[in-house]
């Protein structure tokens, strides 16, 4: 065993702490982690404090998972777990390219661009209600979907001159449909894998 | 052994109760975290585990019950002290008069009757 081991699983059992803490205020999480930090450091330079004593220490501090639990339910602060709102949110933009083009079918060609736009951020709203995905991650679903009710509108439109010209392909429109379709499936995989990582507990297994 | 016991009392119950004895345990005057800490995790049936108790020292702050006070230590870093508030102090005699009603009301009812 290296010399380090017991630096290695205080280490560990701090990195398990903050992640478990991330649902508190920013300046709550600090101060407990602030608190922890200094109890561990306290016990173990106590004289005759051997280095199998961090694992019970560690062991009495208690798991990281109920001590944040215990922590959320002292700041009157909830999990947030996947509700309508998440549910909504990723199945509007997985089908998005329904809407748009259903939108664009239905409504007169005069329509101008910005009535797209209003329409994506329609898309956007489930997702904006959201208490699981952070502020970035909003910001970053709502310029795909808005990329996605421009662009593949546009790419019909593109289809649409090119067929009088050089008649109609079935392959070509299969291409435009599914290259029109990226911003929507992007934002759906990246909201999903989001709200994986914010919703459920943070890996036992500390990475490498 | 100790957890089983532990959580027969309904967490709210302990929660709510377990503030005021780290308030109890500060009317003395001011203590090191760490002295604190292991008292509260030695007394049977308190606390499910030492680390509860910093987010809850960290609310109790918050409230504006306990203060905390730094002190330069012989060996070591700085140690962070607790010590009342004139409010937290306030809070504490309130629930220690109400706690007194209350235990008795309780054992009324919940003790059985004849048992000495």
């Amino acid at each position: 065993m290296s010399p380090t081991t017991s630096d290695q699983q205080v280490k560990q059992y701090l990195r398990h702490l903050r992640a478990e803490l991330r649902g508190l205020p920013r300046g709550r999480r600090q101060e407990i982690l602030a608190q922890i930090g200094e109890h561990i450091s306290a016990c173990r330079s106590e004289p005759g404090v051997e280095k199998e004593d961090v694992h019970s220490l560690l062991q009495r501090l208690g798991d990281p998972a109920e001590l944040a639990a215990d922590a959320r339910e002292s700041f009157g602060v909830r999990r947030p777990r996947p509700g309508v709102f998440e549910a909504t949110a990723l199945l509007l933009s997985g089908l998005g390219p329904l809407v748009v083009l259903f939108a664009a079918i239905a409504t007169p060609t005069t329509a101008s661009s910005w009535v797209r736009v209003l329409g994506s951020v329609l898309l956007a709203v489930p997702m904006s209600l959201s208490r699981i995905w952070r502020v970035r991650d909003k910001v970053i679903g709502t310029l795909l979907l808005i990329g996605g009710s421009i662009g593949l509108p546009f790419l019909m439109h593109l289809y649409d001159q090119t067929s009088h010209v050089e008649g109609t392909s079935a392959a070509l429109l299969t291409t435009v449909l599914v290259v029109g379709s990226v911003p929507f499936l992007a934002t759906t995989a990246y909201l999903w894998f989001r709200m994986r990582r914010l919703a459920s507990h943070p890996p036992t297994t500390a990475p490498a | 052994m100790e957890h089983a016991h532990v959580d027969a009392l309904p967490g709210q119950l302990r929660r709510g109760t377990l503030e005021y004895c780290v308030l109890a345990l500060l009317r003395p005057g001011e203590r090191y975290a760490l002295d604190l800490v292991r008292q509260l995790g030695e007394i049977d049936g308190m606390v499910t585990s030492e680390g509860t108790i910093y987010p809850l020292l960290s609310r109790l702050r918050r409230d504006g019950l306990v203060e905390t006070t730094w002190h330069e230590s012989s060996n070591g870093p700085p140690r962070r002290y607790y010590q009342l508030t004139p409010s937290g102090r306030e809070k504490l005699d309130q629930f220690a008069r109400e706690w007194v009603r209350f235990r008795d009301a309780v054992d009324s009812l919940i003790v059985p009757k004849g048992s000495s």
